[in-house]
């Protein structure tokens, strides 16, 4: 996998620091770590880049004991393309069977998306996670994509009959959809206020979720009827969950317009923990929390609050370059493991 | 690689352009034919051009057929006043093994705008033009979206004539075990669950 030949880890310690210079591989054991959670790595760029060069396929296989002390092994394998998955030596049909075995939530750089990208970004971000903690929501969020880009594509075509049956289909489907995000991202909203007042007591942070959600099938072909004439207009489908918005406010402004790159960082942070409380409520099983380079952006005094708290209940895997703030952070418990990469990419307690 | 001679090639790519088979598979076949005798490959041949020839589209219900009314639009022992709404021939034969003794019209395929496909590449006209003295349009499209919408597309194009129009019901296998039904199946029956008489 990646610049890895070959690499054996045991992590049995609540907290797993590794330790690195740049390229050596850190980010990409957290990278395993998820793939075995969700099929599919956290970071940017295409799927077969996560296969090392010259290589066709690439394997990983991992034991792995759940809080509700369950041991389950996963492997994933990929070979020419092929992916295959299995949970105790039985492999998968599809993906959803594996999604909420083993939760884990990633904390990286490539979060930053969420606040500062488009609000597809957003939407993204609580689909994901509403699908781990609800089997039916990605069917269902499937079902309306469908419906939503047939209607679209409805909407270049003078046909007032066929429209109304994409409409209607939108509406089946995301009338269950904002059933499910009203609820959820409540929870969210709960969970991350209860992060927030213990992360940052003096200051106010809160998540806005922005909707014009309808309560009945009826209410929404009533409301798609209404926007029918603009929708022709602009070509454009302008209602539904699809347009859903989700804002961070910090200190009452928008932290998307006015955030610093560290006030955004913290903010995540809480976000991550909220989602790591939300995992559990829901699927019962304590999900690993993931930090990809926790030091970068945010004072020492945060990042050990932040990794206190996701230690208290939580795995946690920490990738760093600073030695300085791992020894830190070794210092502070005793159920720390401290994992080097050295340059000759082997993995071993220091 | 030294390649196929030129008339081995013409039948392994013949082959290939069948549903669900392969390059290799392709290969497999090609070199069965070559080994099998003569008549057997006369025989599939032949059966190829007839079966070309020979079948064609009820100018009616759009089944396939050796015939044109076909054998189903002309048996005079069918319910006329009940028509069961396929996408494809194939979904015919399925029915006529439940014994279902309505008639049939297939569209030919369902609505999708992102494949190209409108309500006015569907045989759609067709079928409003063969509605008097019918009582019930039975659509059976898939369980899909594409399915579910043209059966919508359906029934309010048909709700001004007074037709009943019923859609196949989704749910439970029967004889199946809940353990073995998938999420959206068992979402689907809840949503379409029925009450006990």
């Amino acid at each position: 996998m990646r610049i890895f030949d070959k690499l054996d880890c045991d992590f049995t310690k609540n907290v797993n620091l590794i330790f690195g210079e740049n390229g050596k591989g850190k980010t990409t054991i957290l990278e395993a770590i998820h793939m075995l959670s969700l099929s599919k790595s956290f970071r940017p760029g295409a799927k077969q880049n996560v296969i090392k060069q010259g290589k066709n396929s690439f394997s990983l296989a991992s034991e792995i004991t759940t809080s509700n002390n369950q041991k389950t092994k996963i492997t994933y394998n990929i070979f020419k393309g092929q992916k295959r998955i299995k949970i105790n030596d039985k492999q998968i049909e599809r993906i959803s069977d594996l999604v909420g075995v083993f939760p884990v939530v990633i904390m990286s750089p490539e979060d930053a998306d969420i606040i500062s990208g488009h609000p597809q970004a957003r939407r993204n971000y609580i689909n994901k996670l509403f699908s781990v903690i609800d089997k039916n929501y990605l069917y269902i969020l499937q079902q309306y994509t469908k419906a939503l880009r047939q209607k679209r594509e409805t909407l270049f075509y003078n046909d007032e009959k066929q429209l109304e049956a994409w409409n209607h289909q939108m509406a089946i489907y995301g009338t269950k959809i904002w059933e499910k995000r009203n609820q959820y991202t409540l929870l969210l909203q709960k969970k991350f206020n209860s992060v927030w007042e213990e992360l940052e007591p003096k200051t106010h942070a809160e998540i806005q979720f922005i909707s014009s959600s309808t309560k009945s099938e009826e209410e929404f072909i009533g409301m798609l009827k209404k926007m029918s004439k603009k929708e022709k207009e602009v070509k454009r489908a302008l209602f539904g969950p699809h347009t859903d918005k989700l804002k961070f406010i910090y200190k009452n402004k928008s932290l998307k317009d006015f955030g610093s790159h560290g006030e955004k960082k913290i903010l995540l942070s809480a976000l991550k923990l909220a989602e790591a409380k939300l995992i559990k409520e829901k699927t019962t099983i304590t999900p690993v929390v993931l930090m990809d380079d926790l030091f970068a952006k945010l004072d020492k005094r945060r990042s050990i609050a932040i990794l206190k708290m996701a230690s208290k209940h939580n795995q946690v895997f920490i990738t760093t370059t600073d030695s300085q703030a791992g020894k830190l952070i070794a210092s502070e418990s005793n159920k720390v493991t401290y994992f080097h990469l050295d340059k000759d990419l082997r993995c071993y307690e220091a | 690689m030294s390649s196929f001679p030129p008339s081995l090639e013409k039948v392994i790519e013949a082959f290939s352009r069948f549903p669900g088979i392969g390059k290799k598979t392709a290969q497999r076949l090609g070199f069965h034919v070559l080994k099998s005798d003569k008549e057997n490959a006369i025989e599939l041949a032949n059966a190829l051009v007839e079966v070309k020839e020979n079948i064609h589209f009820c100018e009616i219900c759009h089944h396939i057929a050796e015939v044109s009314p076909c054998p189903i639009c002309t048996d005079e022992r069918r319910d006329k006043s009940i028509i069961c709404v396929v996408e494809t021939p194939e979904d015919i034969f399925l029915f006529e093994k439940t014994g279902f003794r309505g008639i049939y019209h297939v569209l030919g395929g369902v609505i999708s705008p992102l494949d190209g496909i409108g309500p006015d590449d569907l045989n759609i006209e067709d079928l409003l033009n063969r509605l008097t003295n019918v009582n019930e349009v039975i659509v059976a499209t898939n369980a899909n979206i594409e399915g579910d919408a043209t059966a919508l597309y359906l029934a309010r194009l048909l709700s001004p004539m007074n037709i009943k129009v019923s859609r196949l019901a989704r749910g439970l296998p029967v004889g199946g075990h809940l353990e073995y039904v998938d999420d959206a199946t068992l979402l689907r029956s809840i949503d379409e669950r029925v009450e006990i008489q």
